[in-house]
């Protein structure tokens, strides 16, 4: 089969595309919705998954967590400290004061931070707070007018705001709110030269499951010893049921998509009379052929990308919130999403086996088999 | 060598409703020269329409065969007389225009794909519509023209691609005398040494016209005969 592309032909596909203009703008409207559906659905669950595995690449090798009959127990800073370095392999180790309180808006995660070593992945511009001063994630909401917020946890603090993180610092600062460490174990209720659990380094990543044993009898109080790895897969998990949740709206996308299909397909066996035409006329299957992939891609192709950047501006657009709100329940401003490009054209591979290609096959199967048949059988009426 | 259209011992039979086959053509053999026109005449019925679609490529015989320079043009494949029907310009008994479609672009249909530029295809559209006197028409719809109107339009459509075969059904059907003579007058402007040229005709205006037909047939019953 021989295609040549001339411009008269390009330009006759355009042409009997918009023939019938209304049919054209519904196509054109379904299409675009289906993709931003499908591609915000699954584009959402990529980022996520993609976010996720990239501020796990940033978490410590291991978390140790003194645990006790009630849940977790503040630990000794020094001394645990000291034990943890004691271990061959670990190279560094520092406490962590953070918890989970209540915000103005809501939840939040106060954290305590004096050290340069915690401010990793920080904004270089933003000063450490000091005592009675607070750094707010963009999802935290303050009192706008007094600029004070007020946290309340085992304890209740209001403390100024002296700083807002960029919409764009992190997924994991969405919630935060960063303070003094003796304001974050205030809250907490974790007293002085106490921690919440400790964040050990190892020199190789491989070998952190390797020093638990020896971590676990270094110190004298049970522990709960949690690796990068156990921490990914606890993510994953939570991932997983969300974007479940997430994927059960792809159902009626699917069917609605069923329809489209089912709809082309009948367009153009409807059409079959033309194609008879065209062939009396000295049109080749190949030409019929070509006619109808040009016709079908002119109407999918801009379709398909309008939707596709929806769904993009959706997900990953900066302040967008509902998609989030209606599909995975955050009740609060996004965070702030990440996708890379092998995710993003999976992405697009999945649109075009879920969307594009059944479309295309409705489109071209019909006018390939008329193409295909002599003109005789569409033109029947013509005979006497 | 001239080319021919020769038809040899053509049938074609065709199952009626209480399911018994009749015969619409019975064993017509004829041979259609270049550089002549050829008027079938015959009442309604008689197969006239069947015999051009026949001669078109658009059918095939149900015996018998239709040879185009001496090849077997009705037993080859159905891409191969797609191909070969590019050599044929057809007008049907009802114009079959699309009426979503402007006068042009349902006159440039049948050479759209062998065509490489816009100009020149407008260009053809025009000159087809200029020779049959209705390029005023151009811009409108095809549902907003009368049926002498349509019916000068296929023909255009038909003439557009300068075929080598002129098949035309009843082309003066739904004309007044002036539409008529336009396009009787086109038909023989048309007569080309390299062209053969066949038409249906139940008007008895073209049949008139002997200047203008080289041989003239008669069907009816499903037989072909020449008339001299």
């Amino acid at each position: 089969m021989k295609f040549r592309s001339s411009y008269p032909f390009l330009a006759w596909a355009v042409r009997d595309s918009i023939r019938q203009p209304l049919e054209a703008l519904l196509l054109f409207l379904s299409l675009a919705s289906l993709a931003a559906v499908l591609g915000t659905v699954l584009l959402l669950s990529q980022t996520l998954s993609h976010t996720a595995q990239r501020l796990l690449k940033d978490a410590p090798a291991l978390v140790i967590r003194r645990v006790g009959a009630g849940g977790w127990a503040p630990m000794p800073v020094q001394e645990s400290v000291r034990l943890a370095k004691s271990v061959a392999g670990v190279i560094g180790a520092r406490t962590r004061i953070w918890g989970t309180v209540n915000g103005p808006g809501g939840p939040v995660t106060v954290f305590g931070i004096d050290q340069p070593l915690e401010r990793a992945g920080l904004p270089d511009n933003i000063l450490l707070p000091s005592p009675g001063q607070a750094i707010l994630g963009p999802g935290v909401m303050a009192d706008a007018k007094t600029g004070v917020i007020k946290l309340s946890g085992t304890n209740s603090l209001v403390v100024q705001v002296a700083a807002v993180l960029d919409s764009r610092t992190s997924m994991v600062a969405h919630d935060l709110v960063l303070l003094h460490p003796n304001d974050a174990r205030q809250i907490l209720g974790i007293a002085p030269g106490y921690a919440r659990d400790l964040a050990v380094d190892v020199f190789y990543d491989n070998e952190a499951e390797a020093l638990l044993p020896d971590l676990a009898s270094a110190y004298p109080w049970p522990v709960l010893l949690i690796t990068r790895r156990e921490a990914a897969g606890i993510y994953s998990a939570g991932l997983a049921r969300r974007s479940g949740l997430a994927y059960m709206t792809l159902v009626p996308a699917l069917l609605a998509l069923a329809f489209i299909v089912v709809g082309a397909y009948k367009n153009q066996s409807a059409r079959r009379y033309e194609v008879g035409l065209y062939k009396a006329f000295g049109w080749t299957t190949a030409d019929i052929f070509r006619l109808q992939l040009l016709k079908a891609l002119f109407s999918g192709i801009p379709a398909v990308v309008c939707g596709l950047i929806l769904a993009y501006g959706l997900v990953l657009w900066p302040g967008v919130s509902w998609p989030g709100y209606l599909l995975l329940g955050w009740k609060q401003y996004p965070p702030l999403l990440y996708l890379d490009v092998s995710g993003a054209l999976l992405v697009l591979l999945e649109i075009a086996l879920l969307l594009f290609l059944p479309y295309l096959a409705a489109a071209l199967w019909p006018a390939i088999k008329a193409a295909t048949t002599d003109p005789q059988d569409f033109l029947a009426k013509e005979f006497i | 060598m001239d080319s021919a259209l020769v038809c040899q011992d053509i049938s074609l039979l065709r199952r009626g409703w209480e399911g018994s086959q009749r015969a619409v053509l019975k064993n017509v053999s004829a041979v259609f020269k270049a550089g002549q026109v050829a008027i079938i005449s015959g009442p309604t019925g008689a197969g006239k329409s069947t015999l051009l679609h026949i001669l078109a490529g658009l059918l095939r015989p149900s015996q018998g065969q239709v040879l185009a320079d001496n090849r077997p043009v009705s037993r080859w494949n159905t891409a191969h007389r797609d191909r070969w029907r590019r050599k044929v310009g057809i007008v049907f008994q009802h114009p079959r225009l699309l009426n979503e479609l402007t006068v042009l672009e349902n006159v440039i249909l049948p050479i759209i794909p062998r065509v490489s530029s816009i100009a020149r295809l407008r260009q053809r559209g025009y000159e087809a519509l200029e020779s049959l006197g209705i390029s005023h028409l151009a811009g409108q719809p095809g549902f907003a023209l009368s049926g002498g109107e349509q019916q000068r339009v296929s023909i255009a459509r038909a003439i557009v691609s300068q075929p080598e075969i002129l098949i035309a059904d009843e082309p003066t059907a739904h004309q007044d005398e002036t539409g008529a003579a336009a396009i009787i007058h086109r038909l023989t402007e048309w007569k080309r040494p390299n062209t053969i040229t066949i038409i249906a005709a139940h008007d008895a205006r073209l049949r008139r016209h002997s200047d203008f037909a080289d041989r003239q047939f008669e069907l009816r019953c499903g037989g072909l005969k020449e008339l001299q």
